[in-house]
């Protein structure tokens, strides 16, 4: 599906490049993983959040660390545990006594990267004060607004199986996360390869970063230009209101969802260097940036669907668009 | 067309519907115009002979023209054997000039031009019928053409009150047909928006399109009567008549201001006697009975053109609706569906153009919208594609993505790996890019859709060989 350089232009393949030495470095560190790597610059191209779900021990933490020593961003963790409050997140003011005035203490939000690690095992009122950081590119504390810098990206991570401790997070902010990547165990060959990697040293901790903030804005700026034909978008918006009128859906994608899947068509169509957007990249797309924001029926739950499940019925049965007579 | 397996019963339900629709216009035609002396049966016999001549000769792969001449041969030797059996029987009355004969048959209370119209006709449909792709298309329009013939005829038949023979018969045979021939290719082509979880809304389309078209057929006979009629014109003059005196009052009251010239205040001269025709007056231009005759049909055929158009339209649009309506109530996109009737149409006119030497004028059309035709033939090759392999049985799936289906076609001829990936990338630049490809692409592109049907001939002539050498070496053991 790969076009030649003459066919798309140079600027397209500048994202083609980078997406290149992006997996590349990453793969220095993640065994395998092809389409997840593809997935998280697919969600840094777009300037969207990245939901990394997954067992214990997969790599979901190190994933997160590695995309972020990729880019010569700022970068910041935050570990969610229970008793995590909101000013630990976004910064609090605080009174400086030898000025006699507050100050403003930023929090780990105010970053290019934020890691947000166990994002479930924080409580509701810490999770909401992630809500405006997300959609709006801004915090407010104490009536003050502070705008986040550019580019900014929260890389989330959370266990799906462990619900002691945890609380589930709310539809509102799961809609604000692009993409959902799971990363799966790996093969019995990646996992003696692993072993092999990490048997001396980390390789993590010899990381180039390859990209800088100014680049990675520049990539997002040409990712948008890349062309959708209408039948094609006329495609995306069937299939979120497909997931709305169907029979095992409760809640359906939003407009949102439709922007993101639009958005994220439009990368990986400039990831594998075409300046326009096919089917293919909407499909292959649907599930990661659409499942996670839907809510099925207890009786689809009950006979063994998932959202997947359903996502992949949608998929083959809606007809793409090709020739009206064929 | 490969008249084999599911094509046969498609094409014999085209042929019912013709033949119903067909038969009732002739049936009429013979009441009205005729005075029942109209040998229908021999007429509609026209229609299987062309059928069978045609397809014998389509099937030995002849040339358009070839099927032409001897299409146009085989009609006038018919047409003059029976012609020259009647003139044998029925001796000409008294010699006339060349021109009055000539208006006298083109007389379409002529019996002699009514057979020879009626039967060019049912030639025309039988050639139509055994060069025609069957397809769910073609039998839909066809549906959509036969309801309006069908409309027209009953129409006419309950206002003249003809009392037709076989009316019921013929009207449900056509049903019968076209929800068989409908239903059958359908189910057989399994695809576009009457597919899968579309079949309740396409029946349910089909049947309001089919009851609203007869309801509203059945309120017309009902409701127009020539009383009604009358009355509507009537109604139409007296009001016209009103309009015209209000707007007179209102410029005599007008004028009535304005002062009037002296002139006008004087006595008006005294009345002059009538105008007489001078003695060697003659009309300017004088035309003769037998052109008045001639004009008087081109001038009926043109209105009834007109007419048949219209309810053409009328009645697309009436469905075109429907389906937008059915399409927005279920939230989908839905495929838009022309009509056989119109593509004949168009082919037909093209051919027109094209037998009167008149290519320049698409060569200069050609010009303006070169890049986009080159994408368009890139698509056109593409669906060609698509149908070889459908033909196959290697059929693609609604939601398959042409790069999903490239693996198949692959399986079908790994031969042709490199055509099918050309293609197949060439399509996609093509339908979903913003810049169409260049020139030489096009080029390159019809190139591969040659080699790929070379090397299927290759093959299938390997596959021939390989049967003649194993029955060969079975009869030498």
């Amino acid at each position: 599906m790969r076009e030649t350089k003459a066919e798309t232009g140079p600027e397209i393949h500048k994202i083609a490049a980078a997406a290149k030495r992006f997996t590349e470095n990453v793969g220095r560190v993640i065994v395998g993983k092809e389409e997840p790597i593809q997935w998280v610059f697919i969600g840094l191209l777009c300037g969207g959040h990245l939901l990394i779900e997954d067992v214990p021990g997969v790599g979901k933490t190190l994933l997160a660390k590695t995309a972020a020593r990729s880019l010569g961003c700022t970068f910041k963790r935050i570990q969610c545990t229970p008793d995590l409050l909101p000013a630990d997140v976004t910064g609090l003011h605080y009174f400086n006594q030898k000025k006699s005035e507050f100050e403003f203490r930023p929090g780990p939000i105010l970053a290019n990267l934020v890691l947000v690690d166990e994002i479930n095992r924080a409580m509701p009122r810490t999770q909401s004060c992630l809500l405006e950081c997300m959609q709006e590119q801004q915090v407010t504390v104490d009536w003050h607004t502070f705008s986040l810098p550019r580019p900014f990206l929260i890389l989330a991570t959370q266990n799906p199986i462990e619900l002691e401790g945890t609380f589930p997070l709310p539809e509102a902010q799961l809609d604000r996360f692009l993409l959902r990547v799971k990363l799966g165990y790996p093969s019995a060959a990646e996992e003696a390869t692993i072993l092999s990697r990490f048997q001396e040293t980390n390789p993590l901790d010899s990381l180039p970063a390859i990209l800088e903030a100014k680049d990675l804005l520049d990539l997002q700026r040409l990712s948008q230009q890349v062309y959708v034909e209408p039948s094609v978008r006329g495609y995306i918006t069937s299939l979120t209101r497909a997931t709305r009128s169907h029979a095992d859906i409760r809640l359906g994608a939003s407009p949102r969802s439709s922007l993101g899947l639009h958005s994220a068509a439009q990368a990986r169509a400039a990831i594998e260097g075409r300046s326009y957007v096919i089917p293919d990249d909407v499909k292959s797309l649907f599930v990661p940036v659409i499942a996670h924001r839907l809510l099925i029926k207890p009786e689809a739950r009950m006979r063994g669907k998932t959202e997947e499940d359903v996502l992949r019925e949608i998929l083959e049965c809606l007809p793409i668009p090709l020739e009206e007579h064929v | 067309m490969n008249w084999t397996g599911t094509s046969l019963i498609g094409g014999l339900s085209l042929g019912g519907m013709q033949i119903s629709w067909f038969a009732l216009s002739v049936l009429v035609l013979n009441r009205r115009a005729a005075g029942d002396s109209l040998p229908w049966i021999a007429i509609l016999l026209f229609y299987p002979i062309s059928w069978g001549l045609n397809l014998f000769l389509h099937n030995r792969n002849r040339g358009w023209k070839f099927l032409l001449c001897l299409n146009g041969i085989s009609l006038f030797f018919v047409l003059g054997i029976l012609m020259g059996f009647r003139i044998l029987v029925i001796p000409a009355p008294a010699p006339e000039s060349w021109l009055a004969l000539a208006a006298r048959f083109f007389n379409p209370h002529q019996v002699e031009f009514l057979f020879f119209i009626t039967s060019g006709v049912a030639w025309g449909l039988g050639c139509r019928l055994a060069l025609l792709k069957i397809s769910f298309r073609s039998l839909f329009g066809e549906l959509q053409f036969g309801l309006l013939v069908l409309f027209v005829a009953l129409f006419a038949e309950h206002h003249l009150q003809m009392n037709l023979p076989h009316l019921i018969l013929l009207s449900l045979g056509f049903f019968s047909f076209a929800l068989l021939g409908v239903g059958f290719t359908h189910g057989h082509e399994h695809a576009g928006w009457t597919s899968s979880r579309f079949l309740s809304t396409w029946v349910l389309l089909l049947l309001v399109a089919v009851a609203l078209i007869l309801s509203a057929g059945l309120l017309i006979s009902i409701l127009v009567s020539p009383a009604f009629v009358q009355f509507l014109l009537s109604l139409l003059y007296r009001t016209g008549e009103f309009l015209f005196g209000i707007l007179g009052r209102i410029l005599g009251f007008l004028l009535s201001f304005l002062p009037l010239p002296e002139s006008a205040l004087s006595p008006p001269p005294p009345s002059s006697p009538p105008a007489s025709r001078p003695e060697d007056w003659s009309p300017f231009f004088l035309i003769s009975d037998s052109t008045r005759e001639i004009l008087r049909v081109l001038w009926t055929l043109m209105v009834s053109s007109l007419l048949l158009v219209a309810l053409w339209r009328v009645s697309s649009q009436i469905l075109d609706w429907l389906r937008r309506k059915m399409g927005t109530a279920t939230g989908d996109e839905v495929e838009p569906l022309p009509g056989a009737f119109r593509a004949d149409l168009r082919i037909f006119l093209l051919w027109i153009f094209d037998t009167l030497s008149l290519k320049w004028l698409f060569r200069l059309l050609a010009k303006r919208k070169r890049r986009s035709r080159e994408s368009n033939s890139i698509r056109q090759s593409y669906i060609r594609l698509l149908q070889w392999a459908a033909a196959k049985g290697c059929r693609r799936d609604i939601s398959q993505t042409p790069f999903e289906y490239l693996p198949r076609l692959l399986d079908s001829l790994p031969e042709a790996r490199e055509d099918f990936f050309f293609l197949t990338r060439q399509y996609v630049r093509a339908r979903y890019g913003a810049s169409p490809p260049a020139g030489e692409v096009f080029e390159e592109v019809k190139h591969r859709w040659e080699n790929i049907q070379r090397v299927e001939a290759r093959r299938k002539k390997g596959a021939k060989n390989k049967i003649g050498d194993g029955a060969y070496e079975r009869n030498e053991s």
